[in-house]
């Protein structure tokens, strides 16, 4: 990390649901309960650089990427760009450095607007460019994200979903965000398509400096394009860090199983092995110590009770575990590292 | 050995609002008791369609025109719905992508794998309960007993596709279709059911059709593929020749397009444009507009299926060029 302030910082992000409370409850006088999908969360992300999010479905990823971005309140916490606070209350020049890109592209279409209407509408809004230069502004954008200009007169219904994705992405740079949070992006899209809007994201942030926070359950695609990745289990960073190094040497026993339980494409590959145990318990029930516990091979007493295990940093890296070891973890610790990516 | 399904020149097609067209065209295979193929394409490409045919699950609106399915034994295309209802259960049985909206919100786990049970083999109550008991602990579920009378949104979705696979068993089928199984799933909970499919092959010999977009998925697990592109099988061999020297220049660019196997930020090798829709495929080679190898012979006739290996079999006359293109 350099010098240089982080463009994100979030401390002690925490996002509770209240969960509705029946007549029974209310007669029996029993406490209102609450779902907590983000349970505490510090995380910075460095200007130009993508972050990862990866997590089974429930871990609260989607929440924290809208609570990052001022789109959730938040029950706790505090959550900054640019040094100044993030609210959902923001006024709209804030609310323009920060954009999302969403998973159904047809669903974050409005479907009566062609992609013309769709896109100068912010450019109007936010007053990026003067009014006579709108159009040329639309044509920009459509050829940056590769979209033919004959398309520009089309409702969202008639474009495939690559399109309308590109339609999404193009929307999202319309304002000239310096960060986009991308929820699962590409997942409802095939494989060809898929690789289209991966390179697509790739080229753009290479090109306009964007940061990215890449919300996604496919590691894979998490690999292909994350500089630093955090694994999120029930609500709470388990483990972060530079991607290579925790998917090439991962520390908690839950992101060892994750990147076991993903299949990888290889001509020659084996059968799966024994597969990970159990299913992550319902956040409204959440067992007590290490929320991992219930599935954890390695789970001692200690895991068992008491407040979960805190994040602790090692190097570029950090890891909620109470086994872990960082001097163990590394055995080659005195060696020069890889050249960092998170300038 | 005799093949437990055989599918030759299958063609299927679909009414729309200008009159039937080709979904699905000329597409064989066979397979084989114990063996596990996977079906690979994208949405469109008439994976599902293809599958579906073989136990006449098919919408309305959609036929099968042309071809033949031969399913142990029994001409599935020339039957009538009667005698399809003793193929579907005893011989074959699917499982979906959404066990949800397959399984029947208001009736019971138990009575849902027991009505299987007690229609096909007249069996009574008790003894259907207890092979209903039986297939939950066969397929993993635990608590078996409490959990037979249990609904399905008391279930989580791991466990409900679980219970769909134990009422697919109940009639002890020789094969089973399914049809993107794990999408839905977690990679966790995937990891389980690949598994608990591939131990069910070797337990019971079931023969199984894995239909997937997902090519890591086909890997780990099937011992032959067939590509689908537009309707049509475009490459189909055994599974280490055909992802680890694809002979047809989509699976290539398919294998090429997966995310994570290259250097991190690195742009991937993605196909340009898109497949064609049902109304728009072109006159020959439906991947040809799209292809890095085609030349003009591409775009004016449909190129037939040749021999590129052992079992092995591409739809592209040029394929002895992919290798060194590479």
């Amino acid at each position: 990390m350099s010098a240089e302030a982080p463009l994100l910082q979030a401390r002690g992000v925490v996002v509770r649901y209240d969960l509705p409370r029946s007549l029974g409850d209310l007669l029996s006088r029993r406490p209102a309960r609450a779902l907590q999908a983000v349970a505490g969360i510090d995380m910075s992300v460095a200007r130009g650089t993508a972050l990862g999010i990866v997590g089974e479905s429930g871990c609260g990823k989607s929440t924290l990427g809208r609570a990052l971005i001022g789109l959730q309140d938040l029950s706790a916490g505090d959550v900054s760009i640019n040094g100044l606070r993030v609210s959902s209350n923001m006024p709209k020049d804030r609310r323009r450095s920060m954009q999302m890109i969403f998973q159904d592209p047809y669903g974050a279409l409005n479907p009566l607007l062609t992609v013309a209407q769709t896109l100068s509408e912010p450019i109007r809004v936010h007053r990026i460019v003067p009014p006579d230069q709108v159009d040329d502004r639309v044509a920009d954008l459509m050829a940056r994200v590769g979209l033919p200009t004959d398309l520009m007169h089309r409702r969202a219904g008639s474009l495939s979903g690559g399109q309308q994705q590109r339609v999404g992405i193009a929307r999202a740079l319309s304002v000239e965000p310096e960060l986009i949070v991308a929820d699962e992006c590409v997942a409802a899209l095939d494989v060809s398509i898929q690789a289209q809007v991966l390179n697509l994201l790739l080229a753009l942030r290479a090109e306009l400096g964007l940061t990215l926070i890449f919300i996604s359950h496919d590691l894979g695609v998490v690999r292909q394009v994350c500089d630093r990745v955090a694994v999120l289990y029930l609500g709470r960073v388990v483990e972060e860090g530079p991607t290579d190094e925790v998917f090439g040497d991962p520390h908690h026993p839950y992101t060892r199983t994750l990147l076991a339980a993903a299949p990888v494409m290889r001509p020659d590959a084996p059968p799966p092995g024994p597969p990970p145990v159990g299913e992550p318990p319902s956040p409204t029930d959440m067992p007590p110590g290490c929320p991992y516990q219930t599935r954890c091979l390695q789970a001692v007493d200690a895991c068992r009770s008491g407040p979960a295990p805190p994040l602790r940093p090692f190097g570029p890296r950090a890891v909620a575990c109470h086994l872990h070891d960082p001097a163990a973890a590394r055995p080659d610790a005195g060696q020069p590292r890889p050249t960092e990516v998170t300038t | 050995m005799s093949a437990l399904l055989s599918v030759s020149d299958l063609c299927i097609d679909v009414t729309g609002s200008d009159g039937p067209m080709r979904a699905v065209s000329d597409v064989s295979f066979d397979l084989a008791e114990g063996e596990v193929m996977g079906l690979v394409g994208e949405s469109g490409s008439g994976k599902t369609l293809t599958c579906r045919s073989v136990l006449r699950l098919l919408p309305r609106k959609v036929a099968i025109t042309g071809g033949r399915i031969e399913l142990a034994g029994h001409r599935v295309t020339e039957m009538t719905e009667r005698q399809l209802a003793t193929v579907r259960g005893p011989v074959g049985a699917m499982i979906f992508q959404n066990p949800t909206a397959h399984l029947n919100p208001v009736m019971t786990i138990g009575n849902q794998i027991a009505e299987p049970v007690r229609i096909h083999e007249g069996a009574s109550r008790a003894e259907a309960r207890a092979r209903a008991r039986d297939l939950l602990v066969q397929v993993g579920i635990p608590d078996p007993d409490s959990r037979l009378d249990q609904y399905p949104h008391e279930f989580s979705g791991g466990m409900r596709q679980r219970a769909m696979i134990a009422a697919a068993l109940a009639c002890r089928p020789r094969l089973l279709i399914a049809d993107e199984p794990t999408t839905a799933l977690d990679v966790t909970v995937q990891a389980q059911i690949l598994r608990l499919l591939l131990d069910l092959r070797d337990s019971l010999g079931l023969a199984i059709i894995l239909v997937t977009h997902d090519l890591a998925v086909v890997s780990q697990t099937c011992e032959k593929v067939a590509v689908m592109y537009a309707g049509r099988i475009v490459e189909s061999g055994p599974k280490p020749a055909v992802l680890g020297r694809p002979c047809h220049p989509y699976t290539e660019g398919l294998v090429a397009s997966q995310p994570g196997g290259g250097v991190p930020g690195t742009l991937l090798k993605a196909i340009p444009g898109q497949p064609p829709g049902l109304s728009d495929r072109p006159p020959g080679c439906a991947f040809a507009p799209r292809c890095p190898i085609a030349r003009s012979s591409c775009e004016s006739a449909v190129p037939p299926l040749e021999s590129a290996g052992p079992a092995h079999r591409t739809a592209c006359p040029h394929w002895s060029e992919l290798g060194a293109a590479a």
